[in-house]
């Protein structure tokens, strides 16, 4: 079984995770594979995402944590940093990861980047030049897309 | 920087007065010294070379050191002028090199158990390691980090664990610690070192021969040019491939890729024939109409290679309809027709030349032969350094010869390389151009003909008279094929850009031979190294490569994995892994 010989750091960082969440944040293990983590981020106040609940999923490889782990967006989202895959352009989830980051790190991080879309460093090429032209239009759809695909239920 | 040549200049002396060799080595050119080879035993030395100078300028340990050079891929002339210009700690700084001065951070100074903020675990103080940058965690911790990274083939940069933090792990540190997990990995972290040494720098590149020799070959201040291995292959220093000056490296990358897939040929057939729809043979049309029959029966239009009925008419095929241009068609097949018998002349003149060179180089053991047979004789010459010099020199210009048609193929043929040049200038260019090549070419043939006269049975005159004429003819070859030279680089290369322009220039003497590499077995340097240095760390720095092996574990190490060095495919998947992981 994939979990028999889980590493203490996943089980204490999993157990933090259930007893003190981060605000806005929830994650929880998978029942049959604990190395995968259903996540909901709740978009950030004063931000186009503020009132929409974004899944995403969160998988720890073999290596973690000397490797980073893999985190995808399965909530439709308007972000110049986050493609039509739900993939996540964020330095600390690729060279910049360190062992000593964890996963509540890395899901505040990613809540921050909601609150901060950084269309200079962009994954979806449409998206950013669409933020940079215009930035309110931009906004707009953002939150046209907050509501349409985001809205909890 | 003035040091570094002095220290050359050391070397040269030793070199010379040692070994009295053969008369090609008296006059070699202005650049005998500047290529070196590295085998695989001086590999080590080599590298060491370079670190003693930055560690001595900049008082660093070795790992900081070699940080550093990797970083600055082991030119340390630029590192040197950053120095100068931003200071030691911004140039350590930018390289992840951290001065070590964080000790009282170091763990054991505050309690017997510390925590691991990677696994998150209390682990007693004597199994944490701290880097120089400051940072703790425990040694398991720290072990799987470095296996991942060693690998994902980032051996010669593991950063520190701390986020954001860019310092580089002690390398020594890494070692030990690998090692007592995983002792083959450890192994590879070495080599991977090692080997920096060549992959990250300018100034080395490792010897192309198949299968490898070993060797790499490090030049020294010279921006293009063709050297010689230890194991005797000619090389193009800035291309890796076959040594081929005249032509610039795009030429002779175009040429042999063309000799390689005969694409004339295939461009001939394809404008030439087509394949039949049924059976897929070439099929080519030698006359009447455009209604045409495979010799497997398939009837199809010619125009548009469809499969069509067999019956037609003067205008047509039977219901069958296409109409294609047809002049278009033809001028195609004009222009590929041309261009092939074009390549086929140049491509007979090389292949002559490079044949010629083949059956030459037996001369070599004929002539040696002849020459015995000469000094056994009772005579007052016995100086027969004439002929080898005669036949040398013959060696070098048919290779030239040869490698000058390839390039009068595309000097006057490819758009490539023909920048600014009307029709009628490139018209006299090239008169000009093939004049010169056909004076150089009939003195290499007179050249090649007399080397073969059975000189071991003339008489003293006679011997005497071969000689005048082999060193006559010598000298004229040699003026000739500089004026070859003179003509391409000033008259035809000059108007062109300098990626397609630069060729390795034309060396009387030939192509640079590497010689060995010397380094710190010159012990005039090193007692007198030893005597003014005072720190102790020094001393062993500073030692013969000899010395250091026996007090160093670290260095037996080194030298131990000689053995192991290199495999090419190895190296080739290594860089793709590099590769790949750089492009997310």
């Amino acid at each position: 079984m994939a979990n028999s010989n889980l590493p203490r750091r996943i089980i204490k960082e999993t157990q933090r995770l259930l007893s003190e969440p981060a605000p806005g944040i929830s994650a929880s293990p998978s029942e049959d594979n604990m190395r995968y983590f259903n996540v909901m981020i709740l978009g950030p106040t004063q931000s186009p995402y503020e009132g929409g609940v974004f899944k995403l999923e969160l998988f720890l490889p073999e290596e973690y944590p000397m490797a980073a782990p893999k985190v995808r967006f399965l909530t439709k989202i308007y972000h110049p940093n986050i493609d039509k895959l739900g993939r996540i352009c964020l330095d600390i989830l690729k060279d910049k990861w360190s062992p000593a980051l964890q996963i509540r790190t890395v899901l505040l991080s990613i809540q921050a980047l909601l609150s901060a879309p950084n269309p200079d460093d962009p994954l979806s090429e449409n998206i950013a030049k669409h933020w940079k032209s215009s930035e309110a239009e931009a906004v707009e759809t953002a939150k046209e897309w907050t509501r349409l695909y985001a809205s909890g239920a | 920087m003035g040091d570094f040549i002095d220290s050359d200049d050391d070397y040269f002396d030793h070199d010379s007065d040692d070994d009295p060799e053969l008369p090609e080595i008296d006059d070699q050119g202005p650049n005998e010294g500047f290529v070196k080879v590295i085998t695989k035993e001086s590999l080590l030395a080599a590298q060491r070379e370079d670190l003693r100078k930055v560690m001595e300028v900049l008082s660093l340990k070795e790992h900081h050191a070699r940080t550093l050079l990797i970083h600055y891929r082991w030119d340390v002339d630029k590192l040197l002028t950053v120095l100068v210009e931003k200071g030691k700690d911004d140039l350590c700084a930018k390289a992840g090199v951290t001065s070590g001065e964080h000790d009282n951070f170091a763990p054991s100074k505050f309690s017997s158990m510390v925590m691991c903020i990677v696994c998150i675990e209390e682990v007693p103080a004597n199994e944490v390691t701290t880097m120089d940058c400051g940072h703790y965690f425990c040694n398991s911790c720290w072990t799987e980090h470095f296996i991942v990274k060693i690998n994902e083939g980032q051996s010669k940069r593991i950063r520190c664990m701390e986020h954001q933090c860019q310092a580089i792990c002690d390398e020594a540190k890494v070692r030990i610690l690998v090692n007592a997990r995983d002792p083959k990995l450890a192994e590879k972290f070495d080599r991977f070192l090692l080997e920096s040494y060549i992959e990250d720098n300018r100034k080395v590149k490792w010897c192309p021969s198949v299968p490898h020799c070993g060797n790499a070959i490090r030049v020294d201040d010279v921006e293009l040019c063709e050297v010689e291995c230890a194991c005797g292959l000619q090389f193009c220093f800035s291309c890796s491939s076959d040594a081929h000056s005249p032509c610039s490296c795009l030429m002779w990358e175009l040429w042999s890729k063309k000799c390689r897939d005969d694409s004339e040929t295939v461009n001939w057939i394809t404008v030439h024939s087509k394949p039949c729809p049924k059976c897929n043979k070439s099929v080519e049309k030698n006359g009447g109409c455009n209604l045409v029959i495979c010799v497997c029966g398939q009837a199809f239009c010619w125009l548009c290679g469809g499969a069509t009925g067999r019956e037609h008419t003067y205008a047509g095929i039977a219901g069958h309809s296409c109409g294609r241009y047809k002049e278009e068609k033809e001028q195609k097949a004009e222009c590929a027709k041309r261009d092939l018998l074009r390549y086929i002349h140049y491509h007979n003149r090389y292949k002559a030349h490079t044949d010629s060179f083949e059956l030459e180089t037996n001369l070599k053991t004929t002539i040696q032969e002849k020459i015995s047979r000469l000094e056994e004789r009772e005579s007052t010459n016995k100086d027969f350094s004439w002929v080898t010099d005669g036949l040398y020199r013959l060696f070098r210009s048919r290779r030239i010869l040869s490698y000058s048609y390839p390039f009068t193929f595309y000097m006057f043929g490819d758009e490539r390389f023909n920048n600014h040049m009307t029709k009628e200038e490139r018209e006299i260019k090239k008169n000009l151009f093939e004049d010169q090549q056909q004076q150089f070419e009939a003195n290499v043939e007179k050249l090649s003909s007399i080397l073969e006269e059975p000189f071991d049975q003339f008489s003293e005159d006679k011997v005497v008279k071969l000689r005048m004429d082999i060193i006559n003819l010598s000298t004229v070859t040699d003026k000739l094929c500089e004026k070859l030279y003179e003509c391409i680089e000033n008259d035809l290369l000059g108007t062109l850009q300098w990626s397609t322009r630069k060729i390795a220039p034309y060396k009387s003497k030939g192509v640079d031979k590497a010689s060995e590499l010397i380094v710190c077995t010159d012990m005039k340097l090193y007692h007198t190294e030893k005597d003014s240095s005072k720190d102790g760390m020094c001393i062993i720095t500073h030692m013969p490569i000899t010395c250091v092996l026996t007090l160093l574990y670290v260095r037996i190490y080194f030298l131990f994995f000689f053995p192991n060095i290199v495999v090419v495919e190895e190296k080739l998947e290594i860089n793709n892994t590099n590769k790949s992981l750089k492009s997310y």
